[in-house]
């Protein structure tokens, strides 16, 4: 309620004057009306799953957003098949022959590789054959 | 007893029909005299009512229940929907003291004395009110509303508010000079036996 002290500036006489405006009336009909406009808008079951929405933080999504990025690129790496040798240029016969050959290699490594010991060199000549 | 409206709310937002009544049969009163006194009409305060139910069920979370009362929350929606209305219509909304307009001829005082009952000469001269310090008026006067909840409903402080009620007054003081005492007595509020 509005205190004394606030009512310093105040008119009594205004004051009952303004109060024979009487309140208005809620108009026959408003209840239903509002309440079925709000049962049309109200959430439930299906319609509220694909209408609801959450909050999320900037900082989390952009998070997420990252991760999400970052793992669909490297599952698309994962996934590219090795370049193949085959030129869409070549013929049959030249595609079975590489099919059938060793394969080629493209790369080389020291692993394992054990340096001679002792060498002994040997000269065979001509004549001696 | 306001406790725990924000709970309803947010369980009437999640579609608790019950909670929504609860509400709505506790508020609706209030927001649609208010609504009705801003606005003049019943078929606009009906739409004001409307509308500020159903947007305060869309963002619940607006309301926070520590700053203000689900009541002071609703008439600040009905506030902002009414001035958006009058905008519409073509009131300067955001004057906070604009010039009386004259007094029409055709309806001078003495003639409105004859004419109007109290009641219309008030609802007129408050509907005459700039609409700043209209609803300072209608919250503080009708809906009873201390200053600081006017202020928070109007999103302004104490003390404007009460420069707003100081000039809202002068101005009806000004307009039914003839219903205050000093003046001849209208018909309408003769109740006395002559």
């Amino acid at each position: 309620m509005t205190s004394h002290d606030e009512r310093s500036d105040d008119d009594p006489q205004l004051r009952r004057l303004l109060q024979s405006w009487p309140p208005p009336v809620i108009p026959d009909g408003m209840d239903e009306r509002i309440l079925a406009a709000r049962r049309r808008t109200a959430p439930g079951g299906w319609r509220r799953f694909f209408t609801a929405s959450i909050r999320v933080p900037v900082p989390v999504a952009v998070a997420l957003a990252l991760v999400f990025v970052l793992t669909a690129f490297l599952a698309l790496r994962a996934s590219r098949p090795a370049p193949s040798m085959a030129s869409p240029q070549s013929s049959g016969p030249v595609q079975a022959a590489r099919a059938a050959a060793p394969p080629l290699v493209t790369r080389t490594s020291l692993a394992g590789f054990q340096p001679e010991s002792e060498l002994r060199a040997s000269v065979v000549t001509e004549t001696a054959q | 007893m306001n406790d725990g409206e924000d709970v309803l709310l947010r369980k009437a937002s999640r579609g608790d029909e019950a909670a929504f009544l609860l509400l709505y049969e506790r508020h609706r009163t209030p927001v649609f005299r208010f609504a009705c006194r801003m606005l003049g009409t019943d078929a606009a305060a009906e739409d004001v009512t409307q509308e500020t139910f159903l947007s305060v069920l869309e963002r619940p979370e607006a309301f926070q229940a520590d700053r203000a009362s689900l009541r002071t929350y609703l008439c600040g929606i009905v506030r902002h929907l009414a001035l958006k209305q009058l905008r519409r219509r073509g009131v300067e909304t955001t004057l906070e003291d604009p010039p009386e307009e004259p007094p029409s001829e055709a309806a001078g005082p003495l003639q409105e004395v004859l004419d109007c009952e109290a009641a219309e000469a008030v609802r007129r001269a408050v509907a005459a009110l700039p609409p700043l310090q209209r609803e300072s008026i209608i919250l503080f006067e009708y809906e009873g509303m201390s200053l600081a909840e006017v202020a928070a409903v109007c999103d302004s402080d104490v003390g404007t508010i009460k420069a707003r009620l100081h000039r809202a007054r002068e101005r009806l003081r000004r307009g039914l000079a003839p219903f205050l005492a000093g003046n001849a007595p209208p018909a309408a509020m003769g109740k006395e036996p002559t």
